[in-house]
């Protein structure tokens, strides 16, 4: 009799991790195909480019006000363009600002590099990582001077 | 014949998970919130001081049940969503949503 309760204890313990055994493959079987479908039916609306766009736009805006370049005011935030103009900087945006052979920049730089690396070789698969660009170049007036101010803007992937 | 219960109630519920997240991916939900966020965060990165613009409920995308700007970011909540990762917007401006029966108005001060 004693035996026979040993018995069942075992066989209910071994039920029960042939149980967690199928679950667990269970559940490996939904992951796999939840990865397949997030692969197959995920799509990226890629906006980089415009952001660039309004972010050269809103920056110009800011340092040249009906055209006319404000350096001074510029040089009392170490150069840096988006403190400047109060813009918060999330990290993603590298921003470049030539005029009268002075340069203003913020963000981070190695955007630069990796825009180069894309431009000489991308792969399709990996072409969401490329960073969103815009340049541009404005007439401006510095000191009462026509000159040129040239403004160059990356923006980061989100991933 | 309990564990063969407990086992059939575990699998109904690991499917039923399975199904919604992978129902959520099929049906391009996201890919609408995704344009709906983007769409409007450069709205709110392109406006200036001032300006208001309002989004009606009943979008080309869906229906949006939920919408907030929070922490610089733009959430939108399409058809029954419950969870949104946001998308980040860079204006320099205090941007705030109203909400009306219809439509969701944002203003940006």
């Amino acid at each position: 009799m004693i035996n026979k309760i040993k018995l069942g204890k075992r066989g209910v313990i071994g039920e029960g991790i042939l149980m967690i055994y199928r679950l667990m493959l269970i559940s490996f079987i939904a992951l796999v195909v939840m990865g397949a479908a997030a692969v197959f039916y995920s799509y990226y609306v890629d906006v980089r480019d415009v952001e660039a766009r309004i972010m050269a736009v809103n920056v110009v805006n800011c340092l040249a006000p009906n055209g006319v370049f404000l350096a001074d005011n510029l040089n009392g935030y170490g150069g840096n363009v988006l403190e400047y103009c109060k813009i918060s900087n999330s990290g993603k945006f590298y921003i470049n600002v030539s005029v009268s052979g002075k340069k203003y920049e913020a963000g981070d730089s190695s955007l630069l590099w990796i825009r180069e690396m894309y431009k000489n070789s991308a792969g399709e698969s990996i072409k969401k990582y490329e960073p969103g660009y815009f340049s541009e170049v404005y007439p401006v007036i510095v000191d009462g001077k026509e000159d040129k101010l040239k403004i160059e803007v990356l923006v980061n992937h989100e991933f | 014949m309990h564990e063969i219960i407990i086992h059939l109630i575990l699998i109904g519920l690991i499917f039923a998970l399975f199904f919604y997240v992978t129902a959520g991916r099929v049906n391009s939900k996201e890919v609408k919130q995704q344009v709906v966020e983007k769409e409007i965060a450069l709205l709110i990165d392109s406006a200036e001081k001032g300006m208001s613009f309002s989004i009606n409920k009943l979008n080309m995308n869906g229906q949006i049940n939920g919408f907030k700007v929070e922490n610089g970011k733009v959430f939108a909540l399409i058809d029954n969503q419950k969870i949104s990762k946001g998308y980040d917007y860079f204006s320099k401006y205090s941007v705030s949503v109203d909400e009306r029966e219809d439509r969701f108005i944002v203003h940006v001060r």
